[in-house]
């Protein structure tokens, strides 16, 4: 790749990657952290990356550098950590934009990641499995859960309201 | 051993569904089932999937369109309908269904909130920091600004000796001419000892 393509990829991709993570993660220092390393692996490979698969090499890396994170953190929790996602049902939620945020919170780490794959970026489920190191199979059917668990989710905090 | 918690249990369910789970980790596994029995419900559920994987089709009973389990796996065609998973056959079904049991639009409406859009006010914060410059760019700005100092320097040093020739009083330096004369100052002590011997 050369270097006005490396600059191109930082135009086009910088923000999805960047949206992706902080969905995820919901900490922004963090996802800015991850997105800088992401790009300065890429640097440090930029004569091995075809600029057409740039998109993937990114959110690839993205991905995996906030999954070791993740798993980094969790193992400093007790593992008698309660459900944090649980939200008081004496909440008023006013739109469904703050329930659906709510709804992904709810998902796991992989659930939520094949979702926003899917739903921010197009990507197909064998182009999730490769950024996710899931097999195509996998990834249905965490999307298949993850929407259900969704629509339970949603369908029930629109009954409150 | 990994171990098997509420966060990861996903995993070990669909390494045992596609029977590659190794039997210390089936092990582990059937403990945790045992002691969050709403697990293996969800277990059970996934298990009980009517999915065709492979091909991204649904695997009917036949090709009728009465054959096709819209009301046994409602909740799967709803998703495969939002996923694009339906062939042209069953996407056709799938509207034919609708259209006939309105009381399934509800359900099938909430299946389509499920769709998360991007939010475009969220943008990286500094896109510059992670563009990188031209290398014979960098290289040409370090000798520009290299010279730059350097001539800056040569000036200021030519301009401090200009001075210095200029008006040397106020550096402190004394020019002596050969012709010209100067007392010497001679100590009382040495006119004593000229004036004792002239005696």
């Amino acid at each position: 790749m050369k270097l006005e393509e490396y600059n191109i990829s930082v135009d086009k991709h910088s923000d999805g990657v960047f949206r992706f993570i902080l969905k995820n993660i919901k900490d922004e220092d963090k996802a800015r952290d991850i997105v800088q390393d992401s790009f300065e692996k890429l640097w440090r490979n930029v004569e091995n990356v075809n600029f057409l698969k740039v998109k993937s090499y990114l959110y690839t890396t993205a991905y995996r550098t906030m999954i070791d994170l993740i798993r980094r953190e969790k193992r400093k929790e007790d593992f008698d950590h309660v459900d944090v996602s649980e939200y008081s049902h004496s909440q008023h939620y006013t739109d469904l934009k703050e329930i659906l945020d709510q709804a992904l919170d709810r998902l796991s780490d992989i659930q939520r990641s094949v979702v926003l794959l899917r739903d921010y970026e197009g990507y197909n489920y064998q182009e999730i499995a490769e950024i996710t190191e899931l097999s195509e199979s996998q990834v249905k059917v965490y999307i298949y859960r993850a929407r259900k668990k969704m629509k339970e989710y949603i369908g029930r905090m629109e009954a409150v309201i | 051993m990994k171990i098997i918690t509420r966060n990861n249990y996903e995993e070990f369910f669909l390494d045992y569904i596609e029977g590659e789970i190794s039997a210390p980790d089936k092990g582990a596994l059937e403990s945790f089932l045992v002691q969050n029995p709403d697990l293996k419900m969800e277990l059970d559920e996934m298990m009980d999937m009517d999915l065709k994987i492979e091909g991204g089709t649904f695997q009917s009973e036949s090709d009728s369109l009465k054959a096709i389990p819209f009301q046994k796996n409602f909740d799967d065609f709803c998703i495969a309908k939002i996923e694009g998973d339906l062939n042209a056959y069953e996407n056709e079904a799938f509207e034919k269904y609708m259209a006939s049991h309105s009381e399934k639009e509800k359900d099938f409406s909430l299946y389509r909130k499920t769709k998360v859009s991007v939010d475009p006010s969220i943008s990286f914060p500094n896109k510059r920091g992670l563009k990188k410059k031209n290398k014979a760019i960098v290289f040409r700005q370090f000798v520009f600004t290299t010279l730059a100092t350097a001539a800056s320097i040569a000036i200021l040093f030519s301009i401090w000796t200009t001075e210095i020739e200029n008006d040397p009083t106020n550096f402190g330096n004394q020019q002596v001419s050969q012709n010209a004369s100067m007392p010497i100052a001679i100590p009382d002590s040495v006119k004593r000892k000229i004036s004792i011997r002239l005696t």
